[in-house]
């Protein structure tokens, strides 16, 4: 029943969908707002039908069958249903008829851009049909359980993230759609300007929440790589995050000064097609990725396919404005000139993070030899290029637009300052990097320090969110450089019978108290509870490892406890009838790297909410 | 007066070009530098065997987790790679293995080698959404409820 009404969906909707596409010029009385919307809503049933089916177990549905377990918890069968490559393409069209919805609310009568996204949800519907459709019948044995979920993803990230992504990736299609119709219009008007703005900072708030929650379920995963790992999978979200974080910068110009307009709007291009490339790159697994999906190449063909298709857009509108290029003309010294420069240097960093991700492919192409890139790369190329933009962080927002100028003194006595911070770092802490990150953060932890009056005499909040991110890359920094230079690692072996205590170094002993088994619905627990006493501080911690059904598949599960801003972090290693291992890290300053990407969102979040002061 | 604001315009727009242009070749630069030296390369155990590997070059290795390999002492976990032409490699490492780790299945391991042993900092462990252990689809198979393939 469900699987038919899923099908029945799909096939709707992409007849509206068509209909719309081809006679919305002939017939403009009918595809009025209402008619518009009745698209978005049939758009989004599809997944919603899937995700019932995932609720109440209907292993008619192949997908179901295959990606749940009757016993699973609520939320994980709920959330199966992006578990799999076919339902998360699913939810990939749904959440581009959410967007539609939205959209309409706002810009109730803008055909040219509704048919923008409606052309590009058509080849994904395609591909859904031709591909990936989870609505396959599957003949039910008696008893069947279902196949369960992959207990590896059982997490309750794994509830939360991937939609939360996908409303980041998808959030870009309203600014490409947008940025095709000014530059195939040639209608340079600034409310449009405005809507790019606008919808990119929305899908800026969720890429950015996206990957931060992407970050932390790595983290707290065993053999994922940690908080960040540059694994292709994490690189393909950087793209996009990097190209919008520059669309934000450089459509402020266009709406302010009137200028960089071609540019923001192929920002606007390409950070879209980024995102579907990137989709391309790890669907198709043609790059080896930790965080890999189910690999097929012929749903890999169908999204290069679509790839191809934007990238025809992106092509022939670039050819139709190359007279309009370099027409620009701005003070060097100035707030548009700086913001110039951030996308320089955001788009040379997204480039690196591009090169890097597909240079293995090139490899096994050209020379027949695998290579990966890993840390080592990007931590020359990336971290080099992205140095000067924090620099210069600190200096662009005291910077007015049009022609400024610069207090030079004050200038060279921060850049003075920051140098000595360094040396004082290095003598007290004796690591280059943490001294060279704190070389380049001082000048925006002191500006920030400064303008702390500005902030409550400010009448637009989009100062305050400007502060709160700034403010907050530059806090990030320093705790990713800490937390990485100084961590430490611990194999601890106890006997099972005997509570014992054993010292990791002068300030921190670790005590083993108890083992026992619990029972659960899908899975069984053996929990191993020990103390660590740092420094007259008592911390908790009880790594496991659970034994999952049907598979009987076991995991090992990571407990984490804080202390303050550090964490620590610890796994059973081994667990035999004589003794325990284990396995603990220590991780200091790790939850100020989270609190500071908390603040970027924040920030972000309230750029979204500012008042409009470019009209 | 009009030629000077033209000069001075593009005085701004040569060192705009200038600026994008340092910029551009130092990406580009620092790109093809750490491709050459700063990519860890990707062997099987044979091509291991093959090569001279400089011991402190971060390397990566794929195979399949030798049968009977595995092994635990004080802390440290042993274990072999194993590849198609049955020529292994030995790998130490001293963390807790990623879930997935199991005998007869894929493995990839980054670390250097020295001494003809592998000395692992990561053990990587994939997780697709099909993804399971052998032994798992050996087991559903024996119990009938397997439905994959």
């Amino acid at each position: 029943m469900l699987l038919l009404t899923g099908k029945i969906f799909i096939y709707f909707n992409l007849f509206l969908v068509l209909s719309f596409l081809f006679l919305h010029n002939r017939f403009p009385n009918f595809f009025r707002p209402f008619t518009i919307r009745l698209i978005g809503i049939t758009g989004c049933i599809p997944f919603l039908v899937l995700m019932l089916g995932f609720i109440v177990s209907d292993f008619t549905i192949l997908n179901v069958s295959m990606n749940s377990f009757i016993d699973d918890p609520i939320f994980y069968k709920m959330a199966s249903a992006w578990g799999s490559h076919e339902g998360s393409i699913l939810l990939w069209i749904f959440i581009i008829n959410l967007y539609l919805l939205f959209f309409l609310i706002t810009n109730k009568n803008h055909k040219s851009i509704i048919r923008n996204i409606l052309l590009i949800e058509v080849g994904f519907l395609f591909y859904v049909i031709l591909s990936s459709n989870p609505f396959i019948y599957y003949e039910v044995t008696a008893n069947h359980q279902g196949m369960g979920l992959n207990p590896v993803l059982q997490h309750f990230l794994f509830v939360i993230h991937p939609p939360i992504l996908f409303l980041g990736y998808i959030g870009l299609i309203i600014p490409f759609s947008t940025a095709v119709y000014i530059l195939s219009s040639q209608n340079f008007d600034k409310k449009h300007f405005q809507t790019i703005l606008i919808w990119s900072k929305i899908s800026w708030f969720f890429l950015t929440l996206g990957i931060v929650l992407g970050s932390y379920w790595a983290y707290s995963e065993l053999g994922w790589g940690g908080w960040w790992f540059w694994d292709p999978v994490e690189n393909i979200s950087l793209i996009p995050w990097l190209l919008t974080t520059a669309i934000i910068h450089s459509t402020a110009v266009s709406i302010k000064k009137n200028e960089l307009k071609i540019w923001s709007l192929n920002l606007c291009l390409y950070a879209f097609i980024a995102a579907i490339f990137g989709t391309f790159l790890v669907r198709s697994n043609l790059i080896v990725s930790v965080h890999s999906f189910a690999s097929d190449p012929l749903r890999g063909m169908y999204l290069l396919a679509i790839v191809a298709y934007l990238l025809s857009f992106a092509v022939y509108l670039n050819i139709k404005s190359v007279k309009l290029f370099n027409q620009d003309k701005f003070y060097l010294l100035s707030r548009e000139s700086f913001l110039l420069f951030n996308n320089i240097f955001f788009i040379s960093a997204a480039l690196t993070v591009f090169i890097g991700t597909i240079y293995p492919l090139f490899t096994e192409i050209i020379y027949q030899k695998q290579v990966s890139v890993g840390a080592p790369y990007y931590n020359v190329t990336f971290n080099i290029l992205l140095a000067p933009a924090i620099l210069l962080m600190a200096l662009a927002p005291q910077l007015s637009w049009g022609k400024s100028t610069i207090n030079y003194k004050s200038l060279w006595a921060t850049l003075a300052a920051s140098l000595v911070v360094g040396l004082l770092v290095f003598l007290i802490w004796g690591n280059m990097y943490f001294s060279l990150a704190a070389v380049l953060c001082f000048p925006i932890l002191s500006v920030s320090l400064f303008t702390v009056p500005t902030l409550f005499k400010a009448k637009n909040i989009s100062f305050v969110s400007q502060w709160l991110a700034h403010l907050s890359i530059a806090v990030f920094i320093l705790a990713a450089v800490f937390t990485e230079q100084f961590d430490k690692d611990y194999n601890i072996e106890f006997s099972k019978n005997s509570q014992a205590t054993q010292s990791l170094n002068r300030s921190i002993d670790i005590t083993l108290n108890d083992i026992h088994e619990s029972s659960f619905s899908n899975h069984q627990k053996i929990k191993v509870d020990v103390t660590i006493n740092k420094s007259g501080d008592i911390i908790q911690l009880n790594p496991s490892k659970n034994i999952y059904q049907p598979s009987g598949q076991v995991t090992t599960e990571v407990s984490k406890k804080n202390y303050y801003f550090d964490n620590f972090y610890s796994t059973i290693t081994s667990i035999t009838e004589s003794n325990v291992i284990l396995n603990i890290v220590y991780k200091p300053l790790i939850n100020l790297l989270w609190l500071s990407t908390m603040l970027l969102i924040l920030g972000i979040g309230l750029s979204i909410f500012r008042k409009n002061k470019y009209e | 007066m009009k030629f000077q604001k033209i000069n001075s315009r593009l005085k701004t727009r040569l060192i705009f070009f200038i600026i994008i242009f340092v910029c551009f070749s130092s990406a580009i630069y620092l790109i093809s530098y750490a491709l050459k030296d700063k990519i860890s390369f990707f062997y099987s155990p044979s091509e291991m065997q093959a090569l001279d590997i400089d011991d402190k070059q971060l390397i990566r290795v794929g195979g399949l987790l030798k049968e009977n390999s595995l092994r635990l002492e004080n802390t440290v976990w042993y274990f072999d790679i194993i590849d198609e032409q049955e020529i292994s490699v030995a790998v130490i490492f001293e963390k807790t293995l990623p879930n997935l780790v199991e005998e007869n299945k894929g493995i990839i391991v980054e670390g250097i080698y020295k001494n003809n042993i592998l000395i692992a900092n990561t053990v990587l462990a994939k997780h697709d959404e099909n993804y399971m252990p052998q032994s798992t689809i050996d087991k559903m198979k024996s119990e009938g409820i397997w439905r994959g393939d």
